[in-house]
């Protein structure tokens, strides 16, 4: 961890550590009492230096806003654990929490007289913010307030409001919004917001009558409301920061909208049907434009409560517990089954990831299967690893497998790097050892690494051993302890499930990993990949935004389909669509391409296959790697997208001398993950460039390259029909560092069939 | 215990705000690592963010965890934006030990006072070479000059020293909360 600059030579500790903090506190008060360094500003003029400051900030409103937000939502997150934790120094936080539900109440009772126009000083700063709240109170139906307070703040100040909304509408209401009069944004947000609001009205006001609400089978979770909006808003901050890093507020660039297309495409994963059309045309014919948005609404609110909607979403699920592996196990389609179920009934995703793991020990339940699926076979190149004491090679590859489906399914797939390398930081490039130390959020704990998660698997699952013994160098035998998240030992007296719960209750990342999975099903990309297999681009708040989202999953105990519909409702669902065709690639000049693969990497664009359909996505692995790496003496010159002739089907020459739009269509649905590929390769981000660098140069035979590829771009070991089906394409006959780097980000394009 | 800066039935004040948190607020922008300058900037910052954002104060604790709180997320933001410094992101626990040691209370007094008798304990030469380096802002060759020795054993006689603080207020307020 970096250290702060400090004045003097006697730098403290890490500020972090109890004693850094200590130390800190010395230094300061030291300062403040011998003189030399206490607050520049004197307490007569503080008041005026402060208002002064408001008008010159470092920071732009949306950053000051979204701190204060930030705070309200720790200091929540902190209340709401604050029953279960019992030490005196909590006290503060009860005693937050306890604050909270005051001001909750006071907001039943309309308690939000606002003084501030009596004093000057608050003045100075309701100027900055006056806009900001005019333009929300337009968003904002005062009928629907309380219930949905009171349900939303139990542990942090409320700020007080005119509106009786919660300030954090007004925060997070993009300063790109309220600058540009003109912009097409903020008519498109103005729209959307109150597409959502009335949503939201149309949801908390159904009737016996509405012939949607009243079919049986209707999930009753009610979407649009003031926490929906909220996340909405965060994550719309969050890209409006982004968008405006890249400097992309301003290009100009056509903002797509919610179209009944588009929705379709996003949550259904297919194009309309024509019988959608035309009853969506039937509706809205020669009726007002607020009609038309209302038949857009129902339209929306009848697909995400469908139960093709939960079919859909439990498939791609499925896919994550299954390490996106194609699978023909009897019991697959049992355990997607399953989902579908759960996902129909709205269970909170931490529930459904809870009961997948108890799963995996439970013969009669329908995720049991997936051991058997992640089972790491010994007789392949990775077993160098060591087999630990007393187990056979069928258990010992049986635990790995547990183990890194489990690492998987919690997010905490670097820790998997640990079954080789152990922890030693050198094994890993440096950006990857900043992340070892996996999770050890108390200073002093053990680091949690694969070994302790098998003896932790071994500890609660059937196996016949309830310990997990390794042999060191010197032949001593040593015990390996299973541990918590938390790096704390697991106790032998504890239960699968009291396990699995600490997994998944301690901390959100757990839900985080489940989190980046739907994201990248819904958007085609992920927020954050854990070993740089994305665009580079604004690494730190996607994560941000992740971590946040995860948080929130856990404490709202959301279900896929809320978390669906923020994704929906949020700025990058409109982002301009522009799926690139074979010919458009071709033609396109390397600055075009780059500025494209920036608005793609940085969900400015987004890119649906042109038939709407993820199955046009999927290619045999056979045909995928040969595409990847086509028999050609001169490939690694080419595009990935120029194929020799008759290989692709699709035109080879330039686009200039392309062939009909209708065939170039075709190629671009057929080719996605080619062309995502592609544009993973041309445009790969540093720590991908030094990964494929590190592994181009290491000793490790191709095959075991593969192996590595899969890790890192999968998170689990390769089947032997994708290990053949890369053995047999040309990737081993030519530069091994291009190579490499066109074999991670083919392994990462490619979708299970 | 503190008394509560104001009830819910008082009105907000910005004024009896900043007068009653600023110097928390600063000290413990400190105490986490920021040059005084930024220490500055930011305690400003984060009555300009709150300031935009009333809020109902019940007790001088919990204004008080919330200013550090809205701080603390200025100090992430900063760094995201000028990328200077280096922070851990548990802010939870940065607050549990800002608690332990410089208590819950808005001004972080309680330390200061243990801090004064400590020193005391100081010997004579420890507490001169601090009070050259503080109150006169005396180069570590002109301390080494004045107590006639190296410049490395001024820099371990304060060392040492704040190893003897932090020994001594660890006794004195540490045990006092755990």
């Amino acid at each position: 961890m970096s250290r702060f600059p400090s004045e003097n030579s006697n730098t403290p500790e890490d500020p972090s550590s109890e004693h850094g903090i200590l130390d800190g506190l010395i230094e300061a008060s030291l300062c403040d009492w011998l003189g030399g360094c206490e607050p520049s500003l004197s307490k007569s003029c503080l008041t005026d230096e402060i208002a002064k400051r408001s008008k010159q900030s470092l920071f732009t409103n949306p950053q000051l806003d979204q701190a204060v937000h930030s705070a309200r939502l720790d200091l929540q997150q902190i209340a709401r654990r604050a029953p279960n934790r019992s030490k005196p120094r909590n006290n503060l936080w009860i005693s937050v929490a306890a604050i909270a539900a005051t001001l909750a109440i006071c907001s039943l009772v309309g308690w939000w007289n606002y003084a501030a126009n009596k004093q000057q000083i608050a003045g100075d700063f309701k100027g900055a913010s006056s806009h900001q709240e005019s333009r929300v109170e337009s968003y904002v139906d005062s009928s629907k307030q309380s219930g949905e307070l009171q349900a939303r703040v139990e542990g942090s100040p409320e700020p007080k409001s005119r509106s009786g909304m919660p300030a954090s509408e007004t925060v997070l209401a993009p300063e790109e919004r309220l600058q540009d009069g003109s912009n097409k944004l903020a008519v498109n947000d103005s729209q959307n917001a109150s597409a959502a609001t009335k949503l939201a009205n149309e949801r908390t006001a159904s009737t016996p009558s509405d012939p949607i609400s009243s079919r049986p089978g209707i999930p009753r979770v009610e979407l649009g409301g003031s926490i929906d909006r909220e996340i909405v808003s965060v994550i719309d901050s969050q890209f409006q920061q982004i968008w405006k890093q890249l400097g992309l507020l301003d290009t100009g660039s056509k903002k797509g909208s919610l179209t009944v297309d588009r929705i379709s495409r996003l949550i259904l994963h297919r194009v309309p049907t024509s019988a959608e059309f035309e009853a969506i045309r039937r509706e809205t014919a020669s009726t007002p434009k607020s009609t038309q948005e209302q038949a857009l609404e129902k339209t929306l609110k009848e697909w995400i409560s469908s139960d093709e909607f939960n079919r859909v979403w439990a498939e791609r699920l499925a896919q994550f517990y299954l390490g996106k592996r194609s699978s023909t196990h009897q019991s697959y389609s049992a355990f997607r089954d399953w989902i579908e179920v759960q996902v129909r009934e709205d269970l909170p995703i931490q529930e459904i990831q809870r009961q997948v793991l108890l799963g995996l020990w439970r013969p009669e339940h329908p995720a049991y299967f997936l051991g058997e699926q992640w089972i790491e076979e010994s007789d392949s190149s990775h077993s160098t690893s060591a087999l630990w004491v007393g187990l056979s090679k069928a258990q010992s590859g049986r635990l790995r497998g547990l183990s890194r489906l489990f690492l998987n399914a919690t997010g905490n797939v670097a820790i998997g790097c640990t079954q080789c390398h152990g922890s030693q930081a050198e094994a890993f490039p440096h950006w990857l050892a900043d992340r070892m130390p996996p999770v050890a959020p108390v200073p002093g704990a053990s680091a949690v690494v694969f070994d302790s998660i098998a003896a932790m698997m071994a500890q609660i699952s059937p196996i016949g051993k309830a310990e997990l013994f390794t042999k060191e160098q010197d032949d001593r035998i040593s015990k390996v302890p299973g541990r918590l998240p938390d790096g704390k030992r697991v106790a032998a007296e504890l239960s699968i499930d009291q396990v699995v719960g600490a997994w998944v209750d301690q901390g959100s990342w757990a839900q985080s990993g489940l989190i980046n999975a739907l994201w990248r099903d819904f958007f085609g990309q992920a927020l954050r990949s854990e070993f740089g297999l994305d665009s580079g681009i604004a690494v730190q708040d996607r994560k941000d935004l992740m971590e946040y989202l995860g948080k929130q999953a856990h404490q709202q105990q959301a279900g896929v389909r809320q978390i669906v519909y923020w994704m929906l409702m949020s700025e990058p669902s409109r982002a301009g669509q522009e799926t690139l065709s074979l010919s458009q690639y071709m033609a396109m000049d390397p600055k075009k391409l780059q500025d494209y693969s920036k608005r793609l990497g940085g969900f400015h664009s987004i890119a649906i296959p042109s038939s709407g359909s993820r199955e046009s996505t999927h290619l045999s692995i056979d045909s995928f790697a040969s595409k990847l790496f086509p028999e050609q003496p001169d490939w690694l010159d080419r595009s990935l997208l120029a194929q020799p002739a008759g290989q692709l089907g699709a035109p080879t020459e330039s686009a200039k001398t392309s062939t009909s739009a209708a065939s170039s269509d075709a190629a671009s649905s057929f080719d996605l993950p080619i062309l995502r590929a592609e544009l993973q390769y041309r445009f790969a981000n540093t720590q991908l460039q030094d990964l494929a660098r590190m592994l181009a140069a290491s000793d490790l035979s191709y095959e075991q390259i593969v192996e590595h590829s899969y890790l890192i771009a999968k998170h689990r070991f390769p089947s032997v029909q994708e290990l053949k089906a890369w053995n047999e394409s040309s990737w081993s006959k030519s530069d091994r560092n291009s190579s490499v780097l066109r074999l991670l980000v083919g392994i990462d394009s490619l979708e299970a069939p | 215990m503190p008394e509560d800066l104001n009830n819910r039935n008082e009105s907000w004040d910005p004024e009896k705000l900043i007068a009653g948190h600023y110097l928390g607020v600063w000290r413990y922008l400190r105490a986490i690592g920021c040059p005084i300058h930024l220490a500055d900037d930011l305690a400003q910052e984060t009555f300009v963010a709150v300031l935009r954002k009333p809020f109902e104060q019940t007790s001088e604790y919990s204004t008080a965890a919330y200013l550090r709180r809205v701080a603390f997320h200025l100090l992430l933001e900063y760094k995201r934006k000028f990328g200077s410094v280096g922070l851990t992101d548990q802010a939870e626990l940065l607050d549990q030990y800002w608690t332990r040691w410089a208590g819950a209370d808005a001004s972080g007094d309680r330390m200061l006072d243990a801090l004064k008798e400590c020193f005391q304990r100081l010997s004579a030469r420890a507490q001169q070479s601090l009070r050259m380096r503080f109150e006169d802002q005396a180069s570590r060759e002109r301390i080494a000059a004045e107590l006639q020795i190296t410049e490395n054993g001024v820099k371990n006689l304060q060392q040492r020293a704040k190893a003897q603080l932090r020994q001594c207020l660890e006794e004195k307020l540490g045990t006092q909360d755990r």
